[in-house]
């Protein structure tokens, strides 16, 4: 991605205008703060990434936007209360946290595979018993489990256009295949997706 | 971006298809920084999303293997077939051949029914000569000696020499660790040597885990394995255990204590997490 434009003025010799313009929440400071993260944290989570299990259900692409959007959510939480001399202290600050999120996203890994690949919960109840807290985990399997019951109940037609949107594929295409038109696709599509987010809510 | 953009354009969702633009994604993740509730929804779709992609990919592996049935079938015919084969080999097809008593004039070390007829009451005769209440007296002599008795066990008996591993003996001291997990083993000390003390040997596996979060939620397990290298290709393992954990002041300790009838021998331990597969520690000791 490349970095938004100029700000009209320097940040690194003005950087209190620039903090300024931050705290006040103006856009093209945010847009060009959020720039010039991405531009150097993403690359390096890349290369900091390689341990992903290889049934992981996250790609590295997944696995990656998701650190950094947890990066820069947590960056903003202690920016609203932090202080900050020069440019360098907001990339180190950013970098600490994009580490610290980056373990909490092979943690987040290996709990999903107990999570999603686990059938019975009496097959594990002997593992989970050793755990500290494996009340998270039970809790989450509960509303994973309801969601795969809701959708092996759908029509089939529902639940192939579920998942191969879940696959990426345009629903102009889906809708083709299904023989409907790309409208009433995308209504379908919203409906059974807003059930089963639904779900996740009621049950979170 | 507002609320209604968001959701009149599908935007939580192909976010996390990646299928926003650069402008929409640096938009969308701004306004997702300052808004907990947006966050909270992105979340929510999060699972939903992987659900999907679970069950896809679960669809996709038994559309994968959906002809392992017929691999299985023609294997067991195959198995069959083979087993046939080897039911008609010399030493069997000398029973068809006995009642063609002409065709075997040349093979004399071919048992005849006569004979065999003579072996089994050999047997019997043997079996007279022995009677019944032979037996306590061999019991007995079992009973006092019991160690000649454990020794039967198939699973001490595997570590016979001492030549090195060669799949083993590469991961040791490489300090496997993970962004997760670093084990700090205090015991045994690899490469040690180990005296057995009316056959058995002390084991210990001790130590601790530095972990980033509060808790360990892997499944670690501690296997010991002989020296054959046929054993660790089919993760044969003589002794497995679990590895339990407790906290004390932020690191998580475990130890394990047994006494193991093992042989004389090269023998190799290892932690693994058993949802990964993935190799922390391994380390090897000589039993002497």
């Amino acid at each position: 991605m490349k970095e938004s434009g100029s700000l009209g003025y320097s940040n690194e010799t003005e950087f209190e205008q620039f903090i300024e313009g931050l705290r006040q929440q103006r856009r093209p400071e945010w847009n060009w703060l959020y720039d010039h993260f991405r531009a150097r944290v993403i690359p390096w989570l890349h290369k900091k990434d390689g341990r992903l299990p290889s049934d992981s259900i996250l790609t590295v692409e997944d696995f990656i936007e998701e650190a950094f959007s947890k990066s820069l959510i947590r960056f903003y939480e202690m920016f609203k209360e932090g202080e900050f001399k020069d440019l360098g202290q907001l990339r180190g600050l950013m970098f600490r946290i994009a580490e610290l999120k980056l373990k909490e996203g092979y943690y987040k890994v290996k709990m999903d595979r107990r999570i999603f690949f686990k059938e019975s919960l009496q097959e594990e109840g002997d593992k989970l018993s050793t755990e500290t807290s494996p009340d998270k985990i039970i809790e989450q399997r509960e509303i994973v489990q309801s969601l795969e019951k809701h959708l092996s109940t759908l029509p089939t037609g529902e639940k192939e256009l579920l998942m191969r949107f879940a696959d990426g594929e345009r629903l102009k295409d889906i809708a083709t295949d299904l023989g409907i038109d790309e409208t009433s696709c995308r209504m379908r599509k919203y409906r059974a997706m807003k059930k089963l987010k639904a779900i996740v809510k009621k049950s979170g | 971006m507002n609320r209604k953009y968001i959701e009149e354009n599908d935007v939580i969702d192909r976010y996390l298809l990646h299928q926003l633009s650069e402008e929409e994604l640096r938009d969308f993740s701004l306004e997702m920084m300052q808004d907990p509730s947006l966050q909270a929804e992105v979340e929510e779709a999060r699972v939903v999303m992987k659900t999907l992609w679970k069950t896809r990919r679960t669809k996709r592996a038994k559309k994968k293997f959906r002809w392992l049935p017929i691999v299985f079938i023609f294997s067991i015919l195959l198995l069959g077939l083979l087993g046939y084969t080897l039911f008609q080999s010399p030493k069997n097809f000398s029973i068809d051949q006995i009642s063609n008593p002409e065709e075997n004039m040349d093979s004399p070390e071919l048992p005849t029914s006569e004979k065999r007829e003579t072996k089994l009451q050999e047997q019997i005769e043997t079996e007279n000569e022995n009677p019944p209440n032979d037996l306590p007296a061999k019991n007995t002599l079992e009973q006092q000696n019991p160690s000649k008795e454990k020794k039967a066990s198939p699973k001490k008996a595997i570590a016979a020499d001492f030549s090195p591993n060669t799949l083993l003996e590469s991961w040791i001291g490489t300090g496997v660790r993970s962004n997760e997990y670093s084990f700090f083993l205090s015991k045994p000390v690899s490469d040690s040597k180990m005296n057995r003390v009316a056959g058995k040997v002390d084991f210990q596996v001790a130590g601790e885990v530095e972990s980033p979060e509060s808790e360990i939620v892997a499944y670690f397990q501690v296997h010991l394995f002989s020296n054959q290298e046929e054993d660790y290709k089919k993760f044969k393992s003589l002794y497995s255990w679990d590895l339990e954990f407790e906290e004390k002041e932020g690191k998580f300790h475990f130890n394990i204590e047994e006494n193991l009838e093992l042989e004389p021998g090269l023998y190799y331990y290892l932690i693994r997490d058993e949802d990964t597969g993935m190799k922390h520690v391994v380390g090897k000791m000589r039993v002497e």
